[in-house]
């Protein structure tokens, strides 16, 4: 253990081949973890890799190394978008859980619930480096509990429930938590007959200070396979089948499933791919309420007051955005998607009087689409010498794409 | 066998006008081709019957005591046992005031039958998930309720019934109503069977684990339908012509050529439902979401209401100029009516 600890500490040349040696190990765990410590070597082990790759002898292996180097470009470029991933140590020896619990606070998590555990008494917990949903999980099952995400107010918490997660296999890819949510068998009967079949669901969860966008995308997560324990697909057409399912995302979370067949030797392995929107660039933009500057561009595009009356109440406002049609309709479309989803929901838009003094808007409606958008304002207040209008616009939209493998996906027990 | 069916239809049609709103129940024992006994059960009960397409001809007989409408029905398309009335392969859209008895086997549903009502069991689906501390499994049952044909009772109708489940006993006699006990609600996917029919409304029930295939020992409780009496109004089809409707207005809005072309134009007619007082009837709550019109082919069509609940559009068959008058049917005083189940012994093997 204590050998494993120092390894870790010092990553030198030789764990790479250590642990590509161990993505052969009979033992999913084994696997898992050398596919772990590989990751974290960073792009100065992207030659080595594709060398084991080329030279492995089973596609299973070559398929892990692949994943690995994908992983490594992936977390290099997640690093530049979104900052350094949050990651937590925590080495506490009978220390009270109301301790141990706030030092798993993070940016966009307001407070951890303990719900009926009793805080003031002590435990024993430790974990090294290791991202926050890992973190999260680990000090979930050491306190033989769950959680939950809510929201109230603009702000998450995590609830603690009684009740261990069920296990399975989770990856944790930097800001991201990729996991077999759901594996559930179906036995559904009717006077016309009876059908049996299985589901799978995967979860995807995300930091909560990173911001999602609704910008629509066509598979936030995709799954792309599923293959049982001969190597044969397992995959079912769900047109095939007389039900439907339907997906209940938490919080902080995508989701996709996928039906499969009952008898499908386990364990089964799940391959895919995310596609998540998320907001990575805002600016605050200051626009005049009449005159040239009433009227402005922000990269490819206009943004304009379009019409402003002062009501007994207070003020309304309509704020307008157009792709800029400079380059035709292909370019507006690839280079200012959903221009509706721009308005940065997150933050208020401020009407500015002629004192400086600045009053919050609230959104009252908003129309439009792909490549324009209106948003009508309402200020509640009265306004003397109105002046301006300052919002937050999303300049930049970051999609991002991780592959995922799981391994070990097991169906619960057919008997009741 | 064509002329024949159509023939079937109008008489049933034009005996059908001036319905009774309750029948009463029928005792009586008779032998015969299908179709004629099919025709003269609608006659008993006035509950309009339309037959699909290749139903298989045969002589049957049946046997009833104190039966309602369903009960009756069941007992012919049991001795048929080629015949079936719901979950049927039909491309044409059912009405919503009629049976269509269409080829298939006869499926017996577990059921009970109240009245004119049935109510029957329509699949279970054990569902076994991952859960904290192990295994978790519930059962989801569904329900469907049956309406006679002059009781409208459908969900479409923009009613609602309301479902109460009082006692669940699996083969055992054990328990196995939720609510009983704290079941795992984690579930990030849910699953339904997708099956409909007209005048029905249905009921997902979750239910704690047991094996389907021994089945339920006993699942009761009752089904309480909102339902109305229904008055045909007729309003001119001409911008700003209104018609009261209860406590509201009904007006026409605008009336528009959808597209234009000889012989084939569509019309759109755009209304808007204002209740006087603000505060007064719904637009669901007093109109049946269908209309009918001059010029067409006489059926009622389904239109649907905006967000908002306060406007919709009836789109026209294609006709040379706009319908002169169009028909809405219009809800009068609702009525509770309340149906009891108790479905004994079920189970799917």
């Amino acid at each position: 253990m204590l050998i494993a600890l120092l390894l870790s500490l010092a990553p030198v040349q030789d764990d790479v081949s250590k642990w590509i040696g161990r993505l052969e190990s009979e033992s999913i765990e084994e696997r898992d973890e050398a596919t772990r410590r590989l990751q974290t070597q960073g792009v100065g082990a992207i030659p080595r890799l594709e060398k084991a790759r080329d030279a492995a002898a089973d596609a299973a292996t070559k398929a892990r190394i692949d994943a690995i180097i994908a992983a490594i470009r992936k977390s290099a470029e997640l690093a530049k978008v979104f900052g350094p991933t949050k990651r937590v140590t925590i080495a506490a020896r009978g220390k009270l859980i109301k301790e141990v619990l706030g030092e798993l606070r993070t940016p966009g998590i307001k407070r951890i619930d303990p719900g009926r555990l009793d805080v003031e008494s002590r435990i024993d917990f430790q974990v090294r480096n290791v991202s926050w949903w890992e973190a999260l999980d680990r000090l979930a099952r050491a306190l033989k509990s769950r959680y939950e995400i809510t929201w109230q107010s603009g702000d998450y918490s995590i609830e603690l429930k009684p009740g261990v997660e069920a296990e399975g296999p989770v990856l944790y890819f930097e800001q991201f938590r990729i996991s077999v949510a759901e594996a559930k068998r179906v036995d559904f009967r009717t006077p016309a007959g009876k059908f049996e079949h299985a589901l799978v669901a995967i979860e995807v969860r995300h930091q909560a200070d990173l911001i999602s966008s609704r910008c629509p995308v066509a598979d936030v997560v995709r799954i792309d396979s599923v293959v049982d324990a001969k190597g044969a697909n397992a995959l079912i057409d769900p047109f095939d089948l007389p039900l439907r399912s339907y997906d209940n995302p938490l919080l902080l979370s995508y989701q996709a499933n996928a039906w499969v067949r009952h008898d499908a030797p386990q364990p089964l392995t799940v391959s895919g791919a995310t596609d998540m929107p998320f907001v990575s660039e805002t600016k605050e933009i200051e626009l005049d309420l009449e005159g040239d500057r009433s009227r402005i561009e922000v990269g490819k595009a206009r943004l304009s007051v379009e019409t402003f009356e002062q009501t007994g109440a207070g003020a309304r406002l309509t704020l307008r955005a157009e792709a800029k049609d400079d380059k035709g309709e292909e370019e507006r479309e690839e280079k200012v998607p959903w221009i509706m989803e721009r308005l940065d929901d997150s933050s208020e838009v401020v009407l500015v009087d002629g004192a400086g003094r600045r009053h919050a808007g609230s959104r009252v409606s908003s129309r439009g689409g792909k490549d324009r958008c209106a948003w009508e304002i309402t200020v509640s207040t009265g306004i003397e010498k109105p002046k301006r209008v300052i919002c937050r616009w999303v300049s930049e939209i970051h999609r991002v794409q991780i592959p995922f493998r799981l391994e070990g996906v097991r169906l619960p027990d057919r008997s009741k | 066998m064509m002329v024949a069916d159509l023939i079937l239809i109008a008489i049933s049609a034009g005996a059908l006008q001036e319905a009774p709103k309750d029948p009463p129940k029928v005792t009586y024992e008779d032998s015969g081709d299908f179709r004629l006994l099919a025709m003269d059960l609608e006659r008993r009960f006035r509950g309009r019957i339309r037959f699909a397409k290749g139903i298989p001809p045969k002589d049957v007989s049946i046997k009833v005591k104190d039966a309602g409408y369903f009960e009756a029905l069941d007992a012919l398309c049991r001795a048929h046992k080629g015949v079936r009335y719901y979950d049927l392969d039909e491309t044409r859209p059912p009405l919503l005031d009629e049976v269509t008895i269409g080829s298939g086997d006869w499926l017996e549903f577990p059921a009970s039958y109240h009245d004119h009502f049935k109510t029957a069991l329509l699949s279970m689906m054990r569902v076994a998930d991952r859960a904290p501390e192990g295994l978790s499994g519930s059962v989801l049952v569904v329900l469907v309720l049956h309406g006679p044909p002059w009781i409208p009772i459908s969900d479409e109708r923009g009613l609602a019934t309301e479902w109460k489940v009082e006692k669940a006993l699996d083969a055992d006699g054990k328990d196995v109503l939720e609510g009983r006990e704290e079941r795992y609600r984690g579930e990030r996917v849910s699953i339904s069977s997708m099956t409909s029919g007209p005048n029905t409304s249905q009921a997902p029930v979750r239910l704690r684990d047991f094996d389907p295939a021994r089945g339920l020992k006993v699942l009761s409780g009752k089904a309480s339908v909102r339902t109305a009496d229904v008055t045909i109004q007729r309003m001119k089809v001409e911008e700003g012509q209104s018609l009261e409707v209860g406590g509201a207005t009904l007006a026409v809005d605008s009336v528009t050529v959808d597209r234009v072309q000889p012989d084939r134009n569509k019309w759109d007619i755009e209304f808007t439902f204002k209740s006087k007082t603000g505060k007064g009837t719904s637009l669901k709550r007093a109109l049946e979401g269908r209309a009918r019109h001059d010029g067409g082919k006489g059926e009622w069509v389904r239109f649907n209401v905006r967000y908002g609940g306060q406007s919709f559009r009836v789109t026209t068959a294609a006709m040379e100029k706009p319908p002169a008058w169009i028909e809405f049917r219009v809800r009068g005083e609702e009525r509770l009516i309340e149906v009891p189940f108790h479905i004994k012994d079920a189970a799917f093997k």
